[in-house]
């Protein structure tokens, strides 16, 4: 027998009195997710991050452990609760806080001044109309004209007759490489249009480039929807374990849904039609890319950490779900391993490691840290899961890079500080928190182990206050850097560190024999190279050669799109990368240990 | 001479720490006043140290490194005198899981403070915990993780001890960055703990000490 359909209560939320209809039983953080309300969660609703605040305001029900940490008892008693600890089992009226979105920086717009060979290219040709003489049928005669063999998909086909009859036989033909994505009757001026996509774990950003000019016509960011199911790719992949099915298609459901909103926006903007664009290239983490065609991720959350494929994938914009021309093609750039993937393939084809002489080192900095060694001759990659700190997690005045934030720090006998936006700041955002400690450990304020240390000659000290972990350097007015937050960002640098060391002494070279450093990610490319050396991110012989390069993953997103020779070479630089599994690896747990700490001297 | 030893440790000299035990059994000092009085006091101070702050895992490692060197002239001497551990754990790091420095800290703390430690190393299946505990009669069976994707091997560890008839006389401990106290209870674990120094406090607490 059918059990009887569970009962349904309302949930009101404020401001904006929207209602919804939950089922008995159902967890609130997921029920609010995937009614589409933004809530922020790190952890996935494992009540560890404490972010998916929301108050109730009527009958709260009695706080959860996770909660007691989480709230000063003020606010419990006035309401307020963490999504993921409650199920709905009553009608709710709840107020949620406003959740911030996402400052532009990371998609700036650029001018390309490579080589221009689009695979998508637009042919106006003539064919001859139907005769006694001419007898051939519409495709044969189509495909002569195109003078090559070319592909032709059933939509297209059925287009054909109508589109060669109705301009005296004259068509427009838009293809990318030997398959035909657009057919429309005579001359035709709209632009060819091409997507490049970069699935960040935190950020999906977009790029619109008009293919026949080469040129940028917009660009766009915002903040991955998967947010709310973890902030890192592993507790998306926990949440597919443990929906399954489900959970797969949930999360494919929210990328898909912010690549659709960038490719609205984009199009809006630039005034085209989104049947313009005939092509998207996708570069993304391993994991993102899995989620974003739907393709169980499972497999990489566990050691030995495989993918499911690797390789560049040519698919069709129609099964794929990107809402442009549904025949343009989508291809995804390859990958070398579970945790070194098609971005950091398109960082390294930006960049160009492959192609030259000199001795480069990329580093991409996001919420895991990809860094590549190499040349011509010879790459080397690994991935240093560096945690959240660098992008405000885990910081106890930590937040994202977002109006507000304050951006950076100079210690120089007085504290002072830039605010993105202007305005009061809010907290430290991850480049903030890396000029910060850089400038404390500078005037001694932090010794060589980590320990925020007040010094009696130092008027700085008196900003030093509480004990033990408590103990916190004060910046301004309610924004302080805790021991604890100290500790935080050691844990991060040293794997960041531990991964350099670890490739330069596999590939047997010692840093000065490194010719230069791309600095990739968007948080990456606005650090100071004077702090990062400081930290001791990266060995300070390479100061004078650091160069940050923006989102070098977009950009490479970018070039396959303007040259399609880059597609087939961002195969070569895959199959050439050699990938080092750093958690299996003995070196790296030395050097991570070492690198903890900031006696720069220690490390060699 | 204790003191020196203790001293030794806590600034992590393992040289030295080493040739000091070795002239205090010269001594004819008792191995387990040596191990009483100078190491496992020095680890406390270690730990006390660690959760102020004003310590970290580097320096929280160097002596316990020191420790180890220690360690290695007194245990025959321990052996031969008949002193007993204060208790065995079994440790180690789940399946799908590689992630060890952590995992070692412990083991490293524990054995600083007088426990014995069989470390079974990384990616332990459940039957391999199992058969360890049974073999080596543990009275702790210590779990570390450190993905999210991971730590649900946890449960199925304690499972199994179940399904051998082993799990009323072991206590289970787990850690890992993703874990948490409440997920330690939701699982069934006998006790959590954040780092190394409190997971010593918790093993003591496990037996039935301090």
């Amino acid at each position: 027998m059918a059990r009887p359909d569970r009962p349904t209560f309302s949930v009101l939320l404020l401001p904006g009195r929207r209602l919804l209809k939950a089922k008995e039983g159902e967890n609130l953080l997921f029920f609010l997710v995937s009614a589409g309300v933004h809530i922020p969660s790190d952890c996935g609703g494992q009540g560890i991050c404490g972010r998916c605040r929301v108050r109730f305001l009527k009958e709260p029900p009695p706080p959860t452990p996770a909660e007691v940490r989480a709230f000063p008892q003020e606010e419990l008693k006035a309401g307020w609760r963490l999504a993921c600890q409650h199920r709905v089992d009553c009608d709710l009226e709840l107020f949620l806080p406003a959740f911030g979105g996402i400052s532009q920086e990371k998609a700036k717009v650029g001018s390309y001044t490579g080589p221009l060979r689009p695979a998508a290219l637009r042919q106006i040709v003539e064919l001859p109309p139907p005769s006694r003489e001419e007898r051939r049928a519409f495709l044969e005669r189509f495909r002569t004209a195109l003078g090559e063999e070319v592909e032709v998909p059933l939509s297209i086909l059925k287009e054909i007759p109508e589109a060669m009859r109705s301009q005296g036989f004259r068509v427009s033909v838009v293809r990318v490489g030997g398959k035909v994505v657009s057919v429309k009757p005579g001359v035709r001026r709209e632009p060819v249009c091409g997507l490049a996509l970069d699935l960040g774990t935190s950020t999906l950003a977009a790029y619109l480039l008009d293919l026949e000019g080469g040129k940028e016509l917009g660009a766009k960011a915002l903040v991955n929807p998967q947010r709310s199911f973890g902030a890192d790719v592993l507790s998306r992949i926990a949440y597919v374990q443990k929906y399954g099915e489900e959970g797969i298609k949930k999360l494919r459901e929210r990328v898909l849904e912010g690549v659709n909103e960038l490719v609205k926006d984009l199009v809006s903007e630039a005034r085209i039609d989104p049947e313009d664009i005939v092509q998207a290239v996708v570069v993304g983490n391993p994991t993102m890319l899995h989620l974003f065609l739907g393709v169980d991720p499972t497999p990489i959350g566990q050691a030995p950490f495989i993918p499911v494929w690797r390789e560049s994938l040519s698919l069709k914009a129609h099964e794929v779900g990107i809402k442009i021309n549904p025949e343009a093609l989508v291809h995804t750039l390859p990958m070398v391993s579970g945790y070194v993937g098609a971005d950091t393939v398109g960082a390294v084809l930006a960049c160009g490691l492959h192609r030259s002489g000199e001795l480069a080192l990329l580093l991409d900095l996001g919420t895991n840290g990809e860094i590549v060694l190499g040349n011509e001759e010879r790459m080397l990659a690994c991935s240093a899961a560096a945690g959240p700190a660098f992008e405000g997690g885990r910081i106890s005045s930590g937040m994202p890079a977002v109006e507000g934030a304050i951006s950076h720090v100079d210690v120089d006998g007085e504290v002072s500080f830039r605010v993105i936006g202007g305005s009061r700041p809010k907290g430290l955002c991850g480049t903030a928190l890396v000029d910060l400690v850089a400038g404390l450990l500078g005037a001694g304020l932090i010794d060589p182990s980590g320990r925020l240390s007040p010094k009696e000659e130092n008027p700085l000290s008196s900003r030093i206050r509480g004990d033990g972990n408590q103990r916190g350097f004060l910046l301004t007015g309610g924004i302080e850097l805790t021991q604890r937050d100290i500790r935080e960002l050691q844990l991060a640098k040293a794997a960041i560190r531990a991964g350099v060391e670890v490739l330069l002494s596999r590939m047997k070279v010692s840093p000065v024999e490194v010719d230069r450093v791309f600095l990739a990610g968007a948080f990456g490319s606005q650090m100071r190279p004077k702090s990062i050396v400081k930290l001791g991110l990266l060995p300070r012989e390479l100061l004078p050669r650091i160069v940050p390069v923006g989102n070098a993953a977009g950009t490479g997103a970018k070039l396959a799109l303007l040259d399609h020779l880059a597609l087939s070479e961002a195969e070569g630089i895959a199959n050439r990368i050699t990938y080092i599994e750093l958690s299996a690896e003995r070196l790296f747990s030395s050097k991570f240990v070492e690198a903890m700490s900031f006696a720069a001297e220690r490390m060699g | 001479m204790l003191e020196k030893l203790k001293q030794a440790v806590l600034e992590g000299d393992s040289e030295r720490a080493a040739q000091l035990t070795k002239e205090a059994l010269e001594k004819g000092l008792e191995p387990e006043r040596i191990l009483n009085d100078a190491l496992v006091a020095a680890m406390e101070v270690v730990g006390e140290e660690y959760e102020r702050g004003d310590r970290y895992v580097p320096e929280m490692l160097i002596s316990a490194e020191a420790m180890k060197a220690a360690m290695e002239v007194l245990r025959p001497e321990l052996v031969a005198a008949g002193v007993k551990p204060r208790g065995k754990v079994v440790i180690g790091t789940v399946e799908g899981d590689l992630h060890d420095i952590g995992k070692n800290l412990v083991a490293m703390m524990l054995e600083g403070a007088g426990f014995e430690v069989v470390d079974l190393g990384t990616e332990v299946t459940a039957e391999r915990f199992v058969q360890a505990a049974r073999e080596h009669r543990a009275d702790i069976v210590g779990m570390s993780a450190l993905l999210t994707t991971t730590m649900t091997h946890m449960p199925e560890v304690i499972e199994a001890l179940k399904r051998e008839g082993l799990r009323d006389g072991i206590k289970v401990m787990v850690g890992g960055a993703p874990v948490t106290q409440e997920y330690a209870e939701r699982i069934g674990a006998d006790g959590y703990a954040p780092d190394a120094a409190s997971a010593v406090e918790l093993a003591k607490r496990l037996l039935g000490e301090s």
